[in-house]
């Protein structure tokens, strides 16, 4: 898992880090899916590096909406 | 692992932080200086064009000079009869500095100028009408009249020259724009905004100060010199003339408009900078506008519509905030409700997901059958909230140059558009200046209070030492500092979204 990341995929999930442990807290907790969007992110960002990880996490996001499904969605 | 997370925490934290102070200083950069140096500063103007050949130079500083004034409903101009020049102008549906007092934009050069080397003699001279003619050193006879407009505060521009000898000099103006309005306060900048023809309509914008003249390809449908209310618009009325932004010096900003046939036609705008004043005179699309700025304007008319009928924008403000919190209300009371579920679920959803971690499609089956056993109905989801984002920000661009915020009083506050200054201090803060805004304060706590309530109820705290220390006080803090020198119209906004939210989490208790 912890393998060498790109310094932009670095600041990537460093921004995750801080959104998810710090500005999340300022926010009702509102995603549909487990694990929750800025989880799968930070997953997905260092899977697969910053562009394919971010749109990864993009799709998901566009997918976290009150016409789409929910449940366990884990990234691949 | 902690550890690392630790390290990016501080990392990002870090990053915020040079983010805060590029924001304090591009502030600065805003900030009008009040007391503009002694002398004057002339207009440079080193065009290697041929044009500049024959183009006289522009009558760049303001001289003491006798004049006429010429009074429409919304604008007096007063016309220097040496230079045939537009020295200064009074808006008169805006107040100036002190009360009562009609607001004057006025600065070291002519508004509006036209060739200097010129005897100008006036022609006929009406109410809202003034003509000179008058022969330049070579001959060559030179014309201009103003007009201003019975309604709206534009003026018409008709300048010509007689080239009958060998001259081949063509009319130009120039328009110059110092700041005037001393109640913007520290968010003024000046920029030119220059619509061309081509291409679908491309904005050129430039802030001031400029280094060195800028000339922009012919085919100009407007072109804007503005500070954060009030602007100057020129449309050359046959699209024919060549635009050049001029450096003009700090506390100002320039341009010639140099026509390519015998006789030019333009309309002036001064006034608002608003969409909707400028709409009003045919110039709504001087300054441009996004996607963003069109949700923005949207809800602008909602909030113009709020204050119409109560008579405050404070009130309307406060009005528009809660309106969108109810309106969005129940979401947040399902969403407060299913969270407080999922958080005693968790133990149960994490054994699911490490249990069958190789087959998604049987722990969705199984998480599925959980919810509906608990009755948790899922959440809203993270693109509403993505989408919300936007809207904030559309509103705080279309706030920060709506000039009918410009001089609103609400409780305490003197100026919506400003920061609610309750004290003004005998020293100067670093970052925050020598005023004590109460607004950004309230809010920090709000927050700080917000933060207690949502960790209290889901109980997220991971033993983070940095995370905990940066939710807790510093984030707060932080947003505080952000929010110190933004409108009192916008804090107020936030402050009463806040507030009401707490009052819902209280409910769904």
């Amino acid at each position: 898992m912890q393998k060498n990341l790109t310094p932009g995929a670095f600041l990537a999930v460093s921004a995750i880090a801080f959104y998810n442990n710090i500005l999340s807290r300022f926010m009702l907790h509102s995603c549909r899916y487990l694990p929750s969007c800025s989880e799968y992110a930070d997953v997905a960002v260092r899977k697969y590096g910053l562009v394919t990880g971010g749109l990864m996490a993009l799709w998901r996001i566009l997918r976290c909406n009150p016409l789409n499904s929910y449940g366990f969605d884990p990234v691949k | 692992m902690n550890n690392a997370t630790d390290k990016r925490l501080l990392i990002a934290a870090l990053l915020s932080s040079i983010m805060l102070v590029w924001y304090a200083k591009e502030l600065s950069r805003w900030q009008a200086s009040k007391q503009a140096s002694g002398k004057p500063v002339e207009i440079v103007d080193n065009r290697p064009t041929q044009t500049s050949l024959n183009q006289p130079a522009a009558a760049t500083i303001l001289k003491n000079e006798p004049n006429v004034s010429l009074t429409s409903k919304s604008l007096v101009v007063h016309v220097g009869t040496e230079t045939a020049s537009i020295t200064s102008a009074i808006l008169r549906d805006f107040k100036g500095t002190k009360k009562d007092e009609q607001l004057l934009i006025k600065g070291q050069a002519p508004l509006l100028a036209t060739a200097s080397n010129v005897a100008w003699e006036i022609q006929e001279q009406l109410p809202a009408r003034v003509s000179f003619s008058g022969a330049d050193p070579g001959g060559t006879i030179h014309t201009i009249s103003y007009e201003l407009d019975p309604e709206h505060p534009v003026i018409v521009v008709r300048a010509g020259v007689n080239s009958s000898g060998s001259s081949a000099a063509k009319p130009s103006i120039y328009g110059t724009w110092y700041r005037s309005d001393s109640l913007s306060g520290r968010q003024n900048q000046l920029e030119a905004d220059v619509l061309q023809i081509e291409n679908g309509g491309k904005h050129i914008i430039v802030r001031a100060p400029l280094r060195s003249p800028k000339i922009i390809s012919r085919g100009t449908d407007m072109a804007a010199l503005s500070e954060r209310y009030f602007c100057l618009i020129v449309d050359p009325v046959a699209n024919n003339a060549a635009i050049t932004l001029l450096p003009t010096g700090q506390d100002s900003i320039g341009l010639r408009a140099d026509a390519d046939t015998d006789q030019f036609q333009a309309r002036v705008y001064i006034g608002p900078r608003d969409y909707f004043n400028r709409n009003q005179a045919g110039f709504d699309k001087a300054f441009k506008i996004g996607v963003l700025g069109k949700i923005g304007l949207v809800l602008l008319l909602f909030v113009k519509w709020i204050a119409h009928v109560t008579g405050n924008y404070g009130v309307a403000i406060v009005i528009l905030s809660l309106g969108v919190t109810c309106l969005t209300a129940p979401f947040t009371m399902i969403g407060f409700r299913s969270m407080r579920k999922l958080q005693a679920l968790k133990p149960t959803l994490d054994k699911i997901m490490a249990d069958h971690k190789d087959d998604p499609k049987r722990a969705n089956a199984a998480v599925m059958a959980l919810y509906k056993e608990h009755k948790v109905s899922p959440l809203s989801g993270c693109l509403p909230l993505f989408v919300q984002m936007p809207v904030f920000i559309a509103l705080f661009q279309a706030i920060s140059h709506f000039t009918e915020l410009r001089g609103q009083p609400f409780l305490w506050i003197s100026d919506l558009s400003l920061p609610d200054r309750l004290f003004h201090l005998p020293y100067t803060m670093p970052v925050l200046g020598s005023e004590i805004n109460l607004l950004p304060v309230l809010m920090a706590i709000t927050m700080a209070v917000q933060t207690k309530m949502s960790q209290a109820s889901t109980a997220t705290s991971t033993g983070n030492s940095t995370a905990n220390m940066m939710s807790g006080p510093i984030m707060p803090i932080m947003f505080g500092v952000m929010f110190y020198h933004f409108p009192a119209g916008l804090v107020l906004y936030w402050l009463t979204n806040s507030l009401t939210s707490l009052a819902w989490y209280r409910l769904a208790k």
